[in-house]
């Protein structure tokens, strides 16, 4: 069972590696095939995913949230899903060219942790797990798309700003649209985000007896809210938009890497056994 | 009550670090890895631990909770779009200026509604 498990994990991957070959091939040769070929790559790909949560899920008896490989993999899948959606929203395969390398590294980012699958720590069995996960699932999927794609403002503003006039600059959306979409995913993802840090709170009082300890985790948590917030007061009050507003996201999400990932692996505290 | 499929939980730590942990079948042998040599739980004896405690505080800390991630997805999952129109008549001209604020795609089609209306509205005028 576990080989099948990984072995379809790494469908996944394999599946992801080549989208993202192809929609960036796509840009480069300016071939609809190929970015109809890297989407339904992609599709593969997110039922490869499904189907390995899934025996993951039958295998260790829980759902598949406790380790930081288990998280990756319902993360990359949440992801997927939310891009599948902006690009059905968009119609624009040239999203793909920065969406899936993302998800292709963040996958086998993930996969240096695998773990066999363990019975829960007696903190984690509870059914806040199931509801802390998807918000941060939700939450983190929607910023890594609104990563990918303010990248791409970023990169297409530059383009323009070269003089670059090529049948390229038909193929990308315009700079108003990633603008826009960026914005809403952040909108999407921030309330999720709280609910996120809500949840961890109130779970954190029945299973270690306080709602916050300033644990780097929850620290970390803060401080990706709070850059996230910034953004959105930058948005509302300052004005701000276009690169600034870009390159602020391109922060949050760094922020977010490291809150899931480089507290994990540099400081440890409560969380350490789990993610 | 007997334990359905019990397992013991230990964590390794060293120097004040945690280096491993695992969970153990009992009367199963673990391999613990490079000279650490192995474990084997032979027996659990049931016990339960009581915390007792009494907060008065929890609605109030859960109307919190519950205001907050509401007043999130009011404020954030409303569209809103605000739009101040300054229309002016000098000497036979009319000035229509156009402010707002909201996404760039809503000011965008807001906009061009508001053209288009008005580029109507003239060619009537005219006819």
């Amino acid at each position: 069972m576990a080989a099948w498990e990984t072995q379809i994990f790494s469908i996944a991957f394999y599946c992801y590696f080549l989208a993202s070959c192809l929609y960036i091939g796509y840009l480069i040769w300016l071939q609809g095939s190929l970015g109809r070929m890297a989407h339904w790559l992609s599709l593969l790909g997110v039922v490869a995913n499904g189907m390995a949560i899934a025996l993951r899920t039958t295998r260790a008896g829980h759902i598949p949230f406790a380790t930081m490989y288990e998280f990756g993999m319902v993360f990359v899948f949440g992801m997927l899903l939310v891009y599948l959606y902006v690009e059905y929203r968009c119609q624009h395969y040239a999203l793909g060219a920065f969406v899936l390398p993302v998800a292709f590294l963040l996958c086998g980012g993930f996969s240096l942790f695998y773990q066999e699958a363990r019975p829960l720590m007696p903190a984690l069995k509870s059914n806040w797990l199931l509801i802390h996960v998807v918000t941060a699932v939700i939450a983190y999927g929607a910023l890594a798309v609104s990563f990918a794609l303010a990248v791409m403002y970023l990169w297409k503003r530059r383009l323009e700003q070269n003089g670059e006039d090529g049948p390229i600059m038909y193929l990308l959306p315009s700079l108003n649209t990633l603008d826009d979409w960026v914005n809403r995913l952040i909108t999407l993802a921030v309330p999720f985000l709280t609910l996120l840090i809500i949840t961890g709170a109130v779970w954190a009082e029945y299973a270690w007896g306080s709602y916050w300890r300033w644990d780097p985790k929850e620290t970390w948590s803060l401080i990706t809210w709070l850059t996230y917030a910034i953004y959105l007061h930058g948005r509302a009050t300052m004005g701000w938009r276009g690169a600034r507003a870009m390159g602020w996201a391109v922060v949050g999400f760094m922020m977010v890497l490291f809150t899931f990932v480089g507290v994990n692996v540099l400081l440890p505290g409560l969380h350490s056994y789990a993610l | 009550m007997e334990p359905r499929n019990p397992h013991v939980l230990y964590i390794i730590y060293h120097q004040g670090r945690e280096y491993a942990w695992g969970a153990a079948k009992i009367g199963e042998t673990v391999i613990l890895g490079d000279r650490l040599g192995s474990i084997r739980f032979t027996d659990v004896k049931p016990f339960s631990g009581l915390q007792v405690k009494d907060d008065p505080g929890i609605p109030v800390v859960w109307s919190g909770f519950m205001i907050m991630a509401v007043g999130f997805f009011i404020s954030l999952y409303s569209r809103r779009v605000q739009i101040w129109l300054l229309v002016t008549h000098r000497e036979g001209t009319t000035r229509i200026g156009v402010a707002g604020r909201g996404g760039i795609i809503a000011m965008d089609s807001v906009y061009n509604k508001i053209t288009a209306s008005a580029t109507v509205a003239q060619s009537k005028a005219r006819r």
